[in-house]
């Protein structure tokens, strides 16, 4: 006779017991994750690194934009001695 | 922080062959659920901080569980995609993924092998939280309101579940049978 429930059939499956050798590759797995894994001060020590480089980038792209001093006091000279500051050398 | 050996191995011996069960229904393959069984206690091991008390630890282990084997049925079926270009970088990989896509449940005794390997097969074919929820009800024998907490979801959406997961298999056995 034909079974109604298509399910019934899944009834006959048996349970089993796990591997007994699996708990030692478990063990092994969280072992080699533990090895793995990068030390805090490492990780720490690594990211206070990138934030002091990064802190300087800002400071040296902050810093450029500003005016050149040093410049501005070469001009005045040459303008008080009446020198020419451009690059042509032929006037029309 | 980490559980202790001790608790860890208490723990193992308590819920490994629920886990080991539960991922040779779903795999239907022992070497694939030997391993998923693994990535199981790792999580279970690794997580075990984040577990809160508004589930039981069954429940919790059992969503961790079909999870993983989820996770795992998805990388599988991605392998297969690109099964072509595997022998092309890698020739011994792809023997071993055969190896391990052969039909092999210990539970199952060999005047059963042929029909439950078909049943199975339907099995595989249905949505997976149907898919889930019948093998929760039909293989590991658990309550409705066991199944809707690992699900996350009411108790009638679990009888809805259920009961469209029996329509769709017997469909997909009518329809086997009328093929054949």
């Amino acid at each position: 006779m034909k079974e109604t429930d298509p399910t019934n059939q899944l009834k006959r499956i048996k349970k089993v017991s796990a591997p007994p050798f699996l708990f030692t590759r478990i063990e092994a797995k969280i072992e080699a994750r533990e090895k793995n894994r990068l030390p805090i001060s490492w990780a720490f020590g690594g990211s206070l690194a990138l934030g002091i480089l990064l802190c300087l980038n800002i400071f040296l792209i902050i810093n450029s934009s500003e005016p050149n001093h040093q410049n501005n006091q070469i001009n005045s000279v040459a303008d008080a001695l009446e020198l020419n500051t451009s690059n042509q050398l032929y006037y029309e | 922080m980490p559980p202790s050996n001790q608790s860890f191995r208490l723990l193992y011996e308590q819920y490994s062959d629920l886990v080991f069960n539960l991922c040779l229904n779903y795999l239907q393959n022992e070497a694939d659920a030997e391993e998923v069984t693994q990535d199981v206690f790792l999580k279970v091991y690794q997580n075990i901080d984040h577990f809160r008390d508004d589930s039981s630890l069954k429940t919790w282990i059992y969503r961790i569980g079909i999870n993983k084997c989820l996770d795992f049925l998805k990388a599988k079926k991605r392998r297969k995609r690109f099964g072509i270009l595997l022998p092309l970088f890698s020739g011994p990989t792809s023997e071993t993924l055969k190896a391990g896509s052969d039909f092999r449940h210990p539970g199952i005794q060999l005047e059963d092998q042929e029909a439950l390997q078909q049943l199975f097969k339907h099995i595989n074919d249905l949505p997976e939280k149907q898919k889930s929820a019948l093998i929760l009800k039909a293989i590991d024998g658990l309550s409705q309101k066991e199944i809707a907490g690992i699900l996350k979801t009411t108790e009638k959406a679990v009888e809805s579940l259920l009961s469209r997961a029996r329509k769709n298999l017997q469909k997909k056995i009518d329809q086997s049978e009328g093929k054949n």
